[in-house]
């Protein structure tokens, strides 16, 4: 669409001052737009949108309260409530462009700071929309993943209009990329990179060598990157997967909170950090960058009863590691008023109201004791009822409940019915196994793991009476983990070995090992466990 | 509430007015235009002042998020006369009300530079904003490719930069209350030109008058 049939043009103006609106709007008739709407927040924005088909959106980014532009922005590209070809402009009240850099998968197609005249309005909405025009045919071809057709395409844009040339080359850099012609897209870099260091092209020769396996070169070319170009946050990604590879895992959460300082907007970037503090077992960062994401995701699409969920769950977990009894009780408080702000926001949903149920008994100082019985016996009968519609964190949290309340068979059996229901959800059936084999927050399960691991020296040294005891404080700790358990009854039989048989302690293996008889088949302890099963049992003929 | 969101708020408002300002002058100068032009332009000099507050805002923003280390610049490469016509087209009333001249001529390079193009924009309109108050009739823009840098020099035919001034890019460090300019404006170009580096060369701005002392040259050097 050319700007000179503005004729038959429509605007949107999305701004949530009446003087503002009145004033673009005005010029935007004045300009020949046939028809302008307004908004003046993200709702009524939303709804017109949905409503008709838009030529050119002008948005400013303070919306007031809610959504902010570029949060509309994303969900409207996202939800294809807005044409490809309609042209996006963020209005900044502070010029900054940096506000909002980098924050999301879509960019607007410029911005305007406040306050501009007409003139410039005038100049700006022609090359919008020749830009559009210009980028559209790439566009449709992205979309439709046809990288082929995007590399000629990207390529007839850079030969016929400069202007648009950086947004070709990268087109045209990630169209091999995608097509995995790894050479090509390095040739191509090498030569601009000749004309003009530019940031952009030396991230891409990166990723190249990161898909190379040329980590450590990789991993050291774009530390000097980001010294030139401190603001260049698609260089910390980058450089956060090549620490992933080479197994820097502290690292990697480092660089990318540094990107997550830069662009505090971008909800993929504050994800990953999530999910390597996690595995960092950082729970203390965890729960405050969820808590950033709640606040950043509050009424757009990115706001699920998951989000809350895995809130919830991370502070549970640093609670447990915390040392702290100041921390521990704002984690108690932080835990109610998420819990009540999830019901609030979606009371109604299942996964809601068993979640919280579990959440509350657990947080009680002794889940085990006899009052909680009437309560654990309806979640029980309640899940089952509902159990296709339980989601995994649900599914986990409640489980876990029974185990903290000693409920072993009735854990089990959750287990064992949730197992069946995520067999294609890998991350929750790992859990899932980990949580029956080990159902005891992480803190403990580490605690465990060291009292193990010096029972094991002293096993080596021949010390199996001492090792016994260190193995015995471990089970007190974390009563079904299967090495912990067989190494308990492996030190006994040693030691029997040595000074004769002895029945009460034969009984005394066999119950413990007798906590065993869920492991499966494919456990890596299991073949271990059966021959010491055998074992104990000749024993236990004698 | 710290302190920078205390500013970027107060400078969304204070912009907002402007914004308000501004239409309900130009509302009222097109209104009067024909009947009292001597009024009209009483109100396109308040406008330009309007355009100076603006400036202030920007220039009181963007150095406090420098020194937080948080001025975040996104190059890329435009075409540079774009950056030049947007510039001159925040200004476009005013300039043809006092009937200023504008021309841009481009020279010898294929019209592409990298840079923060909303950053040299807003260097460029503060240039024009002062030389409007400054000028007899004209306004050369000049864009050319000199030894591997982008030079953007800008001419009026006014009096020519008073020497203080030409000597204030010397020691930044002094901003001058007592004389009416503070200075504020020219260390923020200063400080966004020096923002924009290709290996060891960083950007600058120069002050100059004419030789033939008829006017004063801005010159902005990006490499």
């Amino acid at each position: 669409m050319e700007f000179s049939e503005s004729q038959n043009l429509k605007a949107l103006v999305v701004d949530d001052f009446a003087t503002v609106r009145k004033s673009i709007k005005a010029m935007l008739l004045e300009l020949g737009f046939q028809r302008v709407v307004e908004a003046f927040d993200a709702e009524s924005a939303t709804k017109a949108v949905s409503n008709s088909d838009f030529d050119l959106i002008l948005c400013d980014y303070n919306l007031g309260k809610g959504r902010n532009g570029l949060r509309l922005l994303e969900e409207w590209r996202h939800e294809k409530l807005v044409k490809q070809g309609a042209v996006f402009v963020l209005i900044t009240g502070d010029t900054s462009k940096q506000v909002v850099v980098s924050a999301l998968e879509y960019q607007p197609d410029d911005y305007l700071a406040k306050p501009f005249t007409m003139d410039v309005l005038k100049v700006r909405i022609e090359r919008w929309f020749e830009r559009r025009k210009v980028m559209l045919p790439i566009l449709v071809q992205r979309e439709a993943k046809d990288w082929e057709a995007v590399a000629h395409s990207a390529m007839s844009v850079i030969n016929k209009h400069p202007r648009y040339r950086t947004f070709a080359q990268k087109q045209y850099v990630e169209s091999m990329m995608q097509r995995k012609r790894y050479s090509e897209a390095e040739n191509f870099l090498h030569g601009l990179l000749e004309k003009r260091v530019q940031g952009w092209a030396q991230v891409e020769l990166n990723r190249i060598a990161i898909e190379r396996n040329q980590l450590t070169q990789a991993e050291s070319a774009l530390r000097k990157v980001i010294l030139s170009e401190p603001n260049l946050t698609d260089a910390y990604d980058c450089l956060a997967v090549a620490l992933d590879k080479l197994g820097k895992k502290e690292e990697q959460q480092f660089v990318i909170d540094q990107a997550v300082y830069l662009a505090p907007q971008n909800i993929g970037r504050l994800n990953r950090l999530i999910e390597v503090a996690i595995e960092n077992h950082d729970f203390a960062r965890a729960s405050q960058a969820l808590k950033e994401l709640i606040a950043l995701s509050a009424g757009t699409m990115h706001e699920s009863i998951e989000l809350y969920q895995r809130y919830i769950r991370s502070l549970t977990e640093e609670q447990d590691l915390t040392e702290s009894k100041e921390r521990k009780r704002e984690i108690n408080k932080e835990i109610s008023t998420t819990s009540q702000r999830m019901k609030n926001r979606f009371g109604r949903d299942i996964n809601v109201r068993l979640f919280n149920e579990a959440i509350s008994v657990r947080s009680s100082a002794e889940p085990d004791s006899l009052k909680f019985t009437p309560r654990l016996n309806d979640l029980f009968a309640e899940t089952l009822e509902c159990l296709e519609e339980v989601n995994g964190l649900t599914a986990l949290m409640v489980s876990s409940t029974y185990y903290r309340a000693d409920r072993f068979a009735d854990g089990d059996d959750l287990v064992r019915r949730f197992s069946k229901q995520f067999e294609d959800d890998s991350s929750i059936l790992n859990e899932l196994t980990d949580l029956q084999a080990e159902p005891v927050s992480l803190a403990l399960r580490q605690q465990a793991h060291s009292l193990n691991l010096k029972g094991i020296e002293l096993y080596e040294t021949g010390e199996f009476g001492q090792a016994i005891e260190f193995f015995q404080k471990a089970m007190g700790l974390s009563p079904r983990h299967a090495g912990i358990i067989l190494n308990f009854v492996q030190s006994y039989m040693k030691l029997m070995q040595q000074s004769g048989t002895n029945q009460l302690i034969v009984s005394k293996c066999r119950e413990f090992l007798d906590r065993l008889e869920y492991l499966p088949k494919d456990h890596d302890q299991y073949s271990r466990y059966k021959k010491l099963d055998k074992r104990l049992m000749k024993l236990q003929e004698i | 509430m710290d302190i920078q969101t205390l500013m970027a708020s107060t400078v969304h408002d204070v912009k907002n007015s402007l914004g308000f300002i501004e239409s309900q002058l130009t509302t009222v100068v097109r209104r009067i235009d024909g009947q009292d032009p001597a009024s009209a332009e009483e109100l396109r000099r308040i406008q330009l002042e309007c355009a100076r507050i603006n400036n202030g805002m920007v220039h009181m923003l963007g150095l406090y998020r420098m020194q937080a280390g948080q001025f975040v610049p996104d190059f890329d490469e435009v075409l540079v006369t774009d950056v030049v016509e947007y510039a001159l087209s925040r200004h476009t009333p005013v300039l043809n009300a006092l009937g200023i001249e504008v021309t841009v001529t481009e020279e010898g390079f294929d019209g592409l530079w990298y840079m923060d193009s909303n950053l040299v924009e807003g260097i460029l309109s503060n240039v024009v904003t002062n030389s409007i108050r400054y000028t007899h009739s004209k306004l050369h823009f000049l864009v050319r490719e000199v030894d591997g840098w982008l030079n953007i020099s800008i001419q009026d035919d006014g009096e020519g930069f008073p020497d203080k001034m030409i000597h204030m890019l010397d020691q930044p460090e002094t901003l001058c209350f007592h004389s009416g300019a503070t200075g504020l404006g020219l260390y923020f170009c200063q400080q966004i030109a020096q923002m924009h580096t290709n290996g060891e060369r960083k950007g600058y701005v120069q002050l100059s008058n004419r030789e033939d002392s008829k006017g004063a040259i801005f010159d902005l050097w990006l490499p």
